[in-house]
């Protein structure tokens, strides 16, 4: 009895520290490689992003704020003007991941219905076909839409021998072009969230609402959009960031003429070999999105006390 | 086949169904008839019943009023007026969801505002109407809770509130009560007779629970194989079933098929396939039945009893089982010929408790005019 009573709360204290220890087992390997190869990383680009740039690359150790006032358009010294290049690059890319967002949503929202009121076996066939894709290179898959995109590509040669056109129309190296490709090589990364919350959305919900008087659209706009919304903004965040730092897909097919930011900053550290600037625009571009992302866990953090009430 | 449907004499029907035929494709193939020429009109302010085991077409039917089946062929008519083909929001009726249905991203009140808010009732109506109906169901106060905070049975009202919110010509119940506990369920079927009779809304409950459904109804339909066996007040249902499957579904009966072997104007002997005869008044209504015509025959156990009365007729069994179930005991014997025969025994009836153990004769008396004579199923 008194050794039961004693030994109870010691065992107690053994489960929790090896509970304990698990956790931290369990953990260490994600936190190991995101230490390695993430934090550290950045780490090293915060520093070189203010350090001054060397002369075939590399940095020399003192502080240099100019490649920020560069980014931003602001004269550096004497005889320059202010210069927004960088600013209307920067405002360029978001537009066109913006858009990208936009257009992966609008053909995988209604497919994400499509699919999921499919049979079971027809709803896997469909889902293995949408990560098909992801078999093949990115590369050869971007390939083949510069052979579908180019003067003499498939377009426009069907169009040419119907009739419809007698000058080859120029679709490649736009941002039409670049749009296009984004939106292919991502559209599997807006389908998955959006379908999982649309597959767990309660159909009873849908005709509850009907039942209740609301049309069709009343219904989406009350019932369906607000219940599949975590998926939606899932989705596009998780297609925005990459669409925004792409830069294989602009340079293949938006050419020379056509550049994103991804670009810019590979040129800096591969051609212009300007490391702190590299570093200054890739931080630029971190801010962007991480001030995005603060603005929508505010919004998601507040719609959830609406819908918690009184908790 | 037992039914007919009423002719409308100047009753007010605010629902007609007529012939209504529906079939659905099965997954594995082949198709299953749901509702087969159903014909059935509901009373303005009663609250009827579909009552039958799953698959009789009872939620087909109620799905089809509400407006999410349509019917195959046949007529769907609210207050004369020919609603087959509207969509759900168009029609002035509610549906109590079996699962309830309540909308997770909104609260208790928002849940109950909703039907107001698509209508564009203006805010003051709105929240006057919406405490007003969470105050009818018990939950005034809960309305900024969320749903998923509230336990099974308030879900059930906040499902209820948001429904009779619309004052909705006719209230469907989809086997609201099924996934509540039983004690729950009682009160709960109390309280929706009581609120049926409150609002004067005309209720359809569909429900597999025969206990359920002689509770609370004004009359029940009793359905199966996509037909209507009965319709008709409970004690019609359990006293004068229509057919076999009726007597079966409906309590506990002691059933038997066999033929009529004699008959005056007064008195039938049935002898039955299980071996026994029964003597019996002849009813009102049985006059066609000649002798040598098939009947089944149903003889409720709580009118056999352990002593004889005026006008009893005897039957003598052997004891084979006695089951204690608090104020009654249900006896189980079987007849020197085999047939066997349920009995009940309130025990509050009797001083000393008689011997009924297994293995014991014993003499069952019923009295003549017990016995109910259907007409034989044409299946059977």
């Amino acid at each position: 009895m008194s050794i039961a009573a004693i030994s109870a709360p010691v065992e107690h204290a053994s489960q929790a520290a090896r509970r304990r220890r698990n956790l931290a087992l369990m953990l260490a390997p994600i936190t190991l490689l995101l230490g390695i190869f993430f934090v550290v990383p950045l780490g090293i680009m915060a520093l070189y992003s203010v350090l001054t740039p060397g002369l075939y690359g590399g940095v020399e150790w003192s502080f240099y704020p100019y490649s920020y006032g560069r980014v931003l358009g602001a004269p550096l010294g004497a005889g320059e003007v202010f210069d927004p290049v960088y600013l209307e690059i920067l405002l360029r890319s978001l537009k066109m991941a913006f858009l990208t967002v936009l257009l992966t949503l609008l053909i995988s929202y209604p497919a994400a219905f499509w699919v999921s009121g499919l049979s079971p076996a027809r709803r896997n066939l469909a889902m293995f076909l949408i990560t098909l894709p992801f078999f093949a290179n990115l590369l050869i898959r971007i390939y083949a839409w510069m052979l579908i995109l180019r003067p003499s590509g498939v377009i426009n040669t069907v169009l040419k021998e119907l009739g419809l056109i007698d000058k080859p129309m120029m679709m490649i190296f736009s941002e039409g072009a670049v749009v296009i490709g984004l939106v292919y090589v991502l559209l599997p990364f807006m389908f998955l969230p959006v379908y999982a919350s649309v597959e767990r959305l309660d159909r009873s919900l849908v005709q509850a609402s009907a039942d209740l008087g609301a049309t069709p659209l009343q219904t989406f706009r009350r019932v369906i959009l607000p219940l599949t919304l975590p998926g939606i903004i899932g989705g596009s965040i998780i297609v925005f960031i990459p669409a925004l730092g792409n830069f294989v897909v602009a340079s293949l097919l938006g050419g020379a003429k056509v550049l994103m930011f991804g670009n810019i900053i590979t040129q800096q550290f591969l051609q212009a070999r300007n490391w702190p600037f590299g570093a200054a625009l890739a931080m630029m571009v971190m801010a962007t999105v991480l001030v995005m992302l603060f603005i929508y866990v505010f919004k998601v953090m507040r719609s959830d006390q609406r819908t918690a009430g009184g908790r | 086949m037992g039914y007919a449907a009423p002719a409308a004499t100047g009753e007010r029907h605010i629902i007609r169904i007529e012939a209504a035929s529906k079939a659905f494709r099965a997954p594995e193939g082949g198709v299953v008839t749901a509702l087969d020429r159903v014909s059935l009109a509901i009373r303005g302010n009663e609250f009827l019943t579909l009552l039958g085991p799953s698959g009789c077409g009872k939620t087909t039917l109620l799905r089809a009023i509400g407006g999410f089946e349509d019917f195959d062929s046949g007529g769907l008519y609210l207050d004369g007026q020919s609603i087959a083909g509207l969509p759900p929001y168009r029609r002035p009726i509610n549906t109590v969801f079996q699962n309830y249905a309540l909308f997770p991203h909104l609260s208790v009140a928002q849940n109950v505002a909703y039907g107001l808010e698509v209508a564009g009732v203006g805010k003051a109506e709105r929240e006057g109407r919406v405490a007003a109906a969470l105050d009818m169901v018990g939950l005034a106060g809960m309305g900024q809770r969320n749903p998923r905070q509230l336990s099974g049975g308030q879900q059930q009202r906040v499902a209820l509130a948001r429904a009779i919110v619309n004052r909705p010509k006719v209230l469907l119940l989809d086997e609201p009560l099924s996934a509540l506990d039983r004690q729950l369920r009682q009160s709960m079927q109390i309280e929706l007779k009581n609120l049926q009779h409150e609002l004067g809304i005309t209720f359809v409950f569909v429900t597999h629970d025969q206990e359920e459904a002689l509770t609370m109804s004004d009359r029940i339909a009793v359905m199966n194989r996509g037909t209507i066996q009965q319709l008709g007040a409970p004690d019609e249902i359990y006293d004068r079933p229509a057919n076999r499957f009726v007597a079966g579904f409906i309590g506990i009966s002691n059933l038997y098929a066999g033929r009529i072997a004699a008959s005056d104007s007064d008195t039938l002997r049935v002898d039955c396939a299980e071996g026994i005869s029964l003597l019996m008044r002849r009813q009102a209504g049985t006059a066609a039945l000649a002798e040598g015509s098939a009947v089944d025959i149903v003889l409720r156990p709580e009118h056999l009893s352990l002593t004889p009365g005026s006008k009893t007729v005897p039957i003598d069994a052997t004891i084979e089982q006695s089951v204690f179930v608090g104020s009654d005991l249900h006896v189980l014997a079987r007849t020197g010929s085999g047939a066997p025969i349920r009995a009940l025994y309130r025990r509050s009836q009797a001083e000393h408790e008689p011997a009924l153990q297994p293995g014991a004769p014993v003499t069952l008396h019923y009295p003549v005019t017990a016995p109910h004579l259907m007409p034989a199923d044409a299946a059977s």
